[in-house]
């Protein structure tokens, strides 16, 4: 073998890390998604407060046939016991239908809430305490008793408040709502039902992985594509940080920018995890090309041909890939899951869960191939293109044959 | 002079290992610079929520905060919104009685209280308002109230800092059903924290969203700082991988030094200097390169539409620490390299 096989646990070991870090920049990148359910789950935004969404449109999507499960809310970014926290007013069974939520404790009074077992943790409250909550836009404050916490498949990181709470918070008249969110198996009788209740501006997106191909309103008249969910997450930042302003002004500015703060820091971090992963990678096939000069030297003294070393070196290549880079991918993402369970990722008052979809999969996997491709054409096949004489030192070359076997001999152990 | 020179040999290897520590250490460093960069952009934004209202208390529960004036210092009466807190039971319907000085702050065209009983009703709670209940139920026992007024939904929903289910009372009355102490209150709202005590004090915006903003960036950062620590753990295992495979190249060296004379220490000190030598070099053109990258990374974001508020910069954290840690990892890998060698040699010799 010309790599040595010690090369294949620096391999695993860059593999390992870049399959732990990469699913977890995805997973903190996913926050707006995580915020609203995910899945097959459709989302209707108001644009503006000149629009909300009212209690008639609700309705009229209730006894749509093809919605399942409806729930009409208010999102309430908010800071509780020091915390952020997306606060969430709802009607307490649409709410609880939708998202399959288990509830412990009675939860019916208006200043109640309901909290989800993974924030009243952090925040170190339980049923009984009391807490104060303000608005996001307006000088409003509330304050709440904890009667029930809520857990469920995902990481439970919301506060629950009655509706008329959140729209005294946002300050909204009654029967308002800023969000619908429903499972439907007809995105468009969805759109007909908002197209019919007149309310000219309205956002409708389709979050999850059944959304390709689909094509909505925008809102302001432009068609939104499956493909533009950026676009779309940045938009619906928008809606619910300029409910209560004038044109928007620097609130939701402040968001949109905040939003592309936190990506360009999470992908510039990426790209330097990538460049240090590559190079590490490369460093080490290059020293166990460097190591197997002599080797190559010998091979092609005693009369092997360029394209035969191209295959012993690509063999041994190929096999120390598969030798390391699924057990290192896997290392990788199982670590990425309990450095998530040990410390707690949190950004935005949600759990940050790794984002081990198939894509990132399939990113990893292409890396896990391109990377070594690209050690071998730097420095694998300049090696084969060397002539015999300059792949040993002087000294070897001053000594005998039979001193040179000795040599080889010693350096291999 | 001449362990300088065996140390600063010009060779081929030298310049690798300085470029692969400079390359470890230009992701420690701009990673360093560029997390640091984005606490730098939360501040100008902390700086920019300058002038919002805080509400304050002795506790996040505002009906079990109890404080005086004088605890939380000497800040004044007029400027700040007082009250008191306390819950209690409405026609079998559980609530909060708000007691203030002064009405004023709360709503445009304020009710005047007019008996020491006197409440005014949140418009929520008209409805289940029966005429037959004459007392608030308190901790304390029933407390007789008369309602004076009841507020009108607009009032309650958009003038109102407080929710349409409160009570309002004066403070003395409020005082009486929370059961605290005469000259106390729950919590004040204030434009302006300068000259408070804020020790043990509850501090929240009383418009939340920079807060929420704000405080979400930080829980970003503090992810982006684990995960950069990981990743440099890695980094310095390369540098102290590169510079035992340097030192292990100068085997040859190394016998030569020993056969002519040359003591174990002494051989130790050239190469682990010649270690920290490569090690400093890579650090100093790591570190820039790392700043300088992770400024164009971030110019690149600029010229695709991102609008970003962060500006990597060479502090403290991207350059002392880096340098420092790689340094020592490099004298750490020359010295255990150098100190292995010699010894097989003399293992050898035996």
């Amino acid at each position: 073998m010309i790599l040595k096989r010690n090369v294949a646990w620096g391999l695993l070991l860059c593999f390992a890390v870049f399959s732990m870090i990469v699913p977890l920049l995805m997973g903190l990148m996913a926050i707006p998604e995580t915020v609203t359910g995910g899945g097959d789950i459709i989302i209707i935004t108001q644009k503006d407060q000149s629009s909300p969404l009212n209690r008639t449109l609700v309705e009229n999507l209730k006894s749509c046939p093809n919605v399942t499960a409806l729930s009409p809310e208010i999102i309430i970014p908010t800071v509780v016991n020091g915390h952020p926290a997306m606060c969430r007013g709802v009607e307490r069974l649409d709410m609880l239908e939708l998202d399959g939520l288990t509830l412990h404790g009675d939860w019916v009074d208006v200043n109640t809430a309901v909290i989800g077992k993974d924030l009243a943790r952090r925040m170190g409250v339980d049923v009984g305490s009391r807490i104060t909550i303000t608005s996001p836009s307006r000088n409003a404050v509330v304050s709440v008793e904890i009667v029930g916490t809520y857990s469920s498949q995902n990481p439970s990181d919301g506060l629950l408040i009655s509706i008329e709470y959140a729209r005294f918070l946002i300050g909204i008249s009654p029967g308002s709502y800023t969000l619908i969110r429903l499972i439907s198996s007809n995105p468009l009788d969805v759109q007909k039902i908002v197209d019919d209740s007149g309310i000219a501006v309205t956002n409708i997106e389709i979050m999850g992985p059944s959304d390709s191909g689909w094509t909505g309103n925008g809102g302001d008249g432009e068609n939104i594509t499956s493909g533009d969910s950026e676009v779309r997450i940045t938009r619906r930042y928008t809606n619910f940080f300029s409910i209560s302003e004038s044109g928007g002004g620097f609130t939701s500015t402040a968001f949109i920018y905040g939003k592309q703060t936190v990506d360009a820091a999470v992908i510039a971090l990426g790209i330097m995890t990538g460049v240090l992963v590559t190079v590490g990678v490369v460093v080490l096939i290059l020293r166990g090309i460097a190591e197997g000069r002599k080797d190559v030297g010998v091979l092609m003294a005693i009369g092997a041909t360029r394209n035969k070393l191209r295959m012993f070196f690509l063999k041994d290549l190929v096999f120390l890939v598969l030798l390391s880079a699924p057990l290192g991918m896997a290392v990788g993402v199982v670590l990425s899951y309990v450095i998530g369970g040990i410390f707690p990722l949190v950004a935005f008052g949600q759990t940050i869960a790794p984002h081990s979809t198939l894509e990132v999969l399939v990113f990893l996997a292409s890396g896990a191939v391109l990377i070594p491709l690209t050690a071998w054409i730097i420095g694998g096949e300049p090696t084969i293109g060397e002539e015999p004489r300059s792949l040993f030192s002087p000294l070897e070359l001053q000594t005998p044959f039979t001193t040179l076997e000795n040599v080889l001999r010693e350096e291999k152990k | 002079m001449l362990s300088l020179k065996i140390a600063l040999r010009p060779n081929k290897r030298f310049v690798l290992a300085i470029i692969g520590v400079a390359i470890c250490i230009l992701y420690i460093s701009g990673t360093t610079a560029l997390v640091g960069g984005l606490r730098e952009g939360r501040q100008m934004l902390m700086e920019e929520n300058d002038g919002a209202y805080y509400l304050c208390s002795k506790s996040p529960d505002l009906s079990q905060s109890v404080f005086t004036v004088e605890e939380v210092g000497d800040i004044g009466w007029g400027r700040h919104l007082w009250g008191v807190l306390g819950v209690v039971q409405f026609c079998n319907v559980t609530t909060y009685v708000a007691g203030f000085e002064d009405y004023s702050g709360l709503m445009q065209n304020p009710p005047v209280i007019e008996n020491e009983n006197g409440i005014i009703l949140g418009s929520m709670l008209e409805d289940v308002w029966n005429v037959n209940c004459t007392h608030l139920q308190t901790s304390s026992g029933p407390k007789p109230m008369s309602v004076e007024s009841v507020l009108e939904a607009g009032d309650a929903s958009s003038q109102s800092l407080f929710p349409p289910d409160w009570i309002f009372s004066t403070s003395d009355y409020a005082r009486e059903c929370a059961g605290k102490p005469a000259g106390s209150y729950s919590f004040f709202i204030t434009k302006d924290v300068e000259g408070i005590d804020t020790d043990g004090l509850f501090i929240q915006h009383l418009t939340s969203k920079e807060e929420f903003f704000l405080k979400g960036v930080e829980q970003v950062e503090s992810n982006l700082w684990l995960l950069t620590s990981i990743s440099s753990i890695i980094a310095l295992l390369v540098v102290y991988n590169i510079m035992q495979v340097e030192i292990s190249a100068r085997k040859k060296d190394i016998k030569i030094l020993r056969g002519v004379g040359g003591s174990r220490r002494w051989i130790m000190g050239v190469f682990t200097f010649e270690a920290g030598a490569a090690s400093f070099l890579g650090a100093c053109f790591g570190i820039i390169l790392g700043i300088v990258g992770a400024n164009l990374i971030i110019s690149c974001f600029s010229l695709v539409g991102y609008t970003v508020m962060l500006a990597p910069s060479a502090d403290l954290g991207s350059v002392a620490v880096p340098f420092t840690m790689a340094l020592a990892t490099g004298f750490v890998g020359g010295a255990t390299a150098s100190f292995m060698n010699t010894r097989n040699w003399m293992e050898g010799e035996k």
